[in-house]
């Protein structure tokens, strides 16, 4: 806890033949991040053959699983699915080496493979043929105002017959330049459609080249006529019919897809995942260093598991492998990758650490702090029992269902558990049940028109008492924040820094709060801690600053009193959420009344709008409280000693969701 | 003036200004929205919680409308500055303040708007900046916030609810 995980520096040399054992078992352990080896003598490793075959079948495998995983029987779905989502099954696979691996998917590619990609070939010829008789379809709803039989819409012998459109303003003055260019040896029918005209030509096939310049220059668009005969009608219901034969043909083909999908998806999947982890294994090979018979590796790991690495290092090599396990040095401190460690309560809540940076490896992870902090908070925001209640039995739901997972949503949910067990107490605390549906409730059952449940005070009536508590708890936050940078600064040895930096503001918070106490034999020590405070804040601004100090000491000294201030969100927030939950209440309220004769429609009524607007109104708050319950983590409370520089650790991990490695040494 | 003026006033101008800037905030970042569910409608969820954010200013205007009511007796009762003596005409100028204020710094929904609407491009090419975004889009929302609990003050303290 506060501290990252202990790191320290791995070197292994050993023989080649050891490599893809080696680097299998450190991906499927998954404890160590790999770096680049710098040895001037050697020469950098390369992915060989059989890895660049993995990364082709994968690739290969992939558009296989796209084809398939669009006619796969689709499971459940909905909101059951996103609550509590199944887990896959893991199929084994016996790992003998890549070679080998390589071999068992070309043996099942060999199979599948024509298979699959005949299904897809017929499925999409089909479609482009359905394409072309729609296509044909468009063209004879065209000319069926012609109505002339289609067969004399092709050519024959020695007339050539043309069918096309052109605009109805072009059509005169094109029509009378054919019949010039054609010395009248045109035969021609046109039939008005909308701004275009349709037209067919008949002309001898020797005029053709002469007459078609004449016809490109009107912008005359060809149409090809499809095969067949009668008029375009009875045509067309020729091509209908044959449309509908297509279309079975496609649901036969869909089947046959589905069918496969039901027998190859799983394994398809399946080798996907192996491919895939070939292909990462094989991006860490120019990392490595090596000779003709040996090859070498450095990496971190944590300290916790150097006795297991140690062992699996040494089963795998069968003992013949030089390992060094090493403290890291001064010069490397900003190379060690940070790897957070907290106790199981607490480690949902690194997510939020994380998506902020990772502290330096000298650094405090504040991880445990605003476990309790941003729940606290998010629960002041909220403040409201039944709200909360609604948000925890929501976030119970997901972390049941997403627990085997441990994912993001499992961790965000858990979060949200926590600050759910917050929210009810503060709603407790200040009376507030749906905002005040509590009390009307109390009103009505009582019959006294006053009566109010315990709270400790009345947000609404007396906000100033919630504003006070709200920036109390800001300097409480601030003064933490400041203390664990004065603490983190002087063990690093930047006495200087901690002093000019952090100590100032320690000082002016705990004169703010001596101040706060009215105590009149009090106010001469702090008045004195006050002095002392913003004299080595003017100091720590001239060294840091120089000559624009003068600027900066007034801008950085508002800067800190917007930071505090900053936490009267507080208590907006919170009233807020009291507030919109009273304007549901009355809304409710004044439609409550309404009856028609004996049907009590306003109760009806008032009740949907309770309901509605109560959910309404928990999402919103809600959503408001976790954005700003962040934001005074990250902003305010970060602001205060925090870097988030640290690199996160990375380790060399394979990812196995359908597969599972089976693999001896 | 009479009193139902400056009350009216302030009720009108909370909701009023604040509503119309939310409503501008998030045409902004709902313009931006569309665009980006055309290119995946997965992105839907993360962009309508972005698109959402500019919408708290007109929920803290209505707030401050339904407590400016409240505290002038418009809601439960009668109004209760009916003759304009001086201290009507000063609780009543103190309730169109607090209104004021809402509505004024509600405005801030409309750089919100703008800040959801690039969070919301930034998400659509790389999902994991959503929570980045909400922060940012959030960093607007603290002026209104100001407004607000100025505005509480100003009606507790200064009226009483």
């Amino acid at each position: 806890m506060f501290r990252p995980e202990e790191m320290v520096k791995i070197e292994v040399v050993t023989l080649s033949r050891f490599k893809d054992a080696l680097l299998t078992y450190l991906h499927e352990a998954g404890v160590v991040e790999i770096r680049e080896l710098d040895v001037k003598l050697a020469q950098r490793d390369s992915p060989n053959e059989y890895h660049r075959k993995a990364a082709s079948y994968s690739i290969t495998i992939s558009r296989l699983a796209d084809f398939l995983r669009a006619y796969r029987k689709s499971e459940g779905g909905g909101i059951k699915a996103f609550i509590s989502p199944p887990e896959r099954k893991r199929k084994k696979y016996r790992y003998g080496g890549i070679e080998k691996l390589i071999r068992d998917v070309e043996d099942f590619l060999s199979v599948v493979e024509p298979e699959i990609k005949a299904v897809e070939g017929k499925i999409s010829s089909t479609q482009s043929e359905m394409e072309k008789i729609k296509e044909n379809i468009a063209v004879l709803e065209l000319l069926s105002s012609l109505n002339l039989d289609v067969r004399y819409l092709h050519h024959s012998g020695l007339v050539e017959v043309v069918v096309g459109v052109v605009e109805r303003a072009k059509f005169g003055p094109m029509l009378e330049e054919v019949t010039k260019t054609a010395g009248g040896r045109v035969a021609v029918a046109s039939r008005e459609d909308g701004d275009r005209v349709i037209v067919v030509l008949a002309f001898l096939r020797r005029d053709y080249d002469r007459l078609n310049a004449v016809l490109a220059k009107h912008s005359f668009e060809r149409i090809e006529v499809p095969a067949g005969e009668g008029t375009p009608r009875e045509l067309i219901k020729v091509y209908e019919k044959k449309l509908l034969e297509k279309e079975k043909e496609l649901n036969d083909l869909a089947e046959e897809a589905r069918r496969m999908a039901e027998l190859y998806y799983d394994d398809i999947v399946f080798y996907q995942e192996l491919m895939e982890n070939e292909r990462d294994k094989a991006t860490v090979l120019p990392m490595l260093a090596r000779t003709n018979m040996t090859f070498a590796l450095t990496g971190w790991l944590p300290r916790k598991d150097v006795p297991k690495v140690l062992e699996g290092v040494k089963k795998v090599t069968q003992g013949k492998a030089y390992i060094n396990i090493r403290e890291p040095s001064k010069e490397e401190l900003d190379e060690i990758p940070i790897k957070l460690k907290n106790p199981g309560w607490a480690r949902p809540f690194e997510m939020l650490t994380e998506m902020y940076g990772v502290p330096k490896y000298n650094e405090v992870d504040p991880t445990p702090i605003i476990a309790f902090t941003y729940s606290f908070f998010f629960g002041f925001m909220l403040t409201d029992f039944m709200y909360g209640l609604i948000v925890g039995i929501v976030a119970y739901l997901l972390v049941k269902g997403h627990k085997k997972f441990n994912d993001g949503t499992y961790k965000f949910a858990y979060t949200l558990l926590i600050s759910s067990f917050f929210t009810m107490l503060m709603g407790i605390l200040f009376g507030s049940y749906f905002g005040n549906a509590g009390d009307i409730v109390l009103q009505y059952v009582t019959g006294n028109p006053n009566a109010q449940l315990w709270r400790i005070a009345d947000a609404l009536r007396d906000p100033m008492f919630v504003l006070m508590l709200a920036l109390a708890i800001g300097l409480a936050h601030l003064f933490t924040g400041y203390t664990i940078g004065f603490i983190v600064r002087w063990k690093n040895g930047d006495a200087k820094g901690a002093i000019l930096e952090q100590l100032p503001w320690m000082l002016v918070i705990l004169s703010i709060v001596i101040f706060a106490t009215k105590n009149a034999s009090l106010m001469l020590p702090a008045k004195a801690l006050f002095g002392i405070g913003i004299v080595l804040f003017a100091i720590g601004e001239v060294v840091a600053n120089g000559g624009l100090a003068a600027l900066m000491i007034i801008s950085d000294f508002f800067g800190f009193v917007g930071t505090w201030l900053s936490y009267a969100r507080l208590m907006a927030l919170a009233l807020a959420t009291s507030g919109i939950a009273m304007v549901v209440n009355v809304l409710a309220g004044m439609v409550w009344g309404i009856k028609i004769s004996v049907v009590p429609l306003g109760a009806v009524i008032g009740l949907i709008i309770f309901i509605g607007g109560q959910i309404f109104s928990t999402a919103i708050n809600a959503l408001g409280a976790f954005v700003h319950s962040l934001r005074l983590q990250y902003v305010e409370f970060f602001g205060t000693f925090y870097s988030g520089e640290g690199k996160p650790f990375s380790p060399f991990k394979s990812k196995r969701e359908v597969s599972e490695l089976e693999f001896e040494a | 003036m009479d009193p139902i003026v400056y009350v009216s006033l302030g009720a009108a101008l909370a909701a009023g200004l604040a509503g119309a800037a939310s409503a501008f905030g998030v045409g902004v970042a709902g313009a931006a929205a569309a665009g980006v569910v055309a290119e995946d409608e997965k992105n839907f969820k993360n962009a309508l919680i972005l698109e959402g954010l500019p919408m708290t200013q007109s929920i803290y205007g209505l707030i401050t409308l339904f407590l400016i009511l409240l505290s002038a007796g418009i809601i439960g009762g009668g109004f209760k500055f009916t003759t304009a003596n001086p201290e009507n005409i000063v609780k009543s100028a103190i309730l169109l303040g607090a209104g004021l204020t809402v509505g004024l710094t509600g405005l801030s929904a409309i750089p919100q708007g703008i800040i959801a609407s690039a969070g919301i491009g930034a998400v659509a090419k790389n999902p994991k900046t959503f929570t980045q975004g909400i922060i940012f889009a959030a960093m607007a929302e603290t002026m209104a916030i100001f407004g607000l609990v100025g505005a509480l003050i100003m009606i507790a303290t200064g009226v009483g609810l």
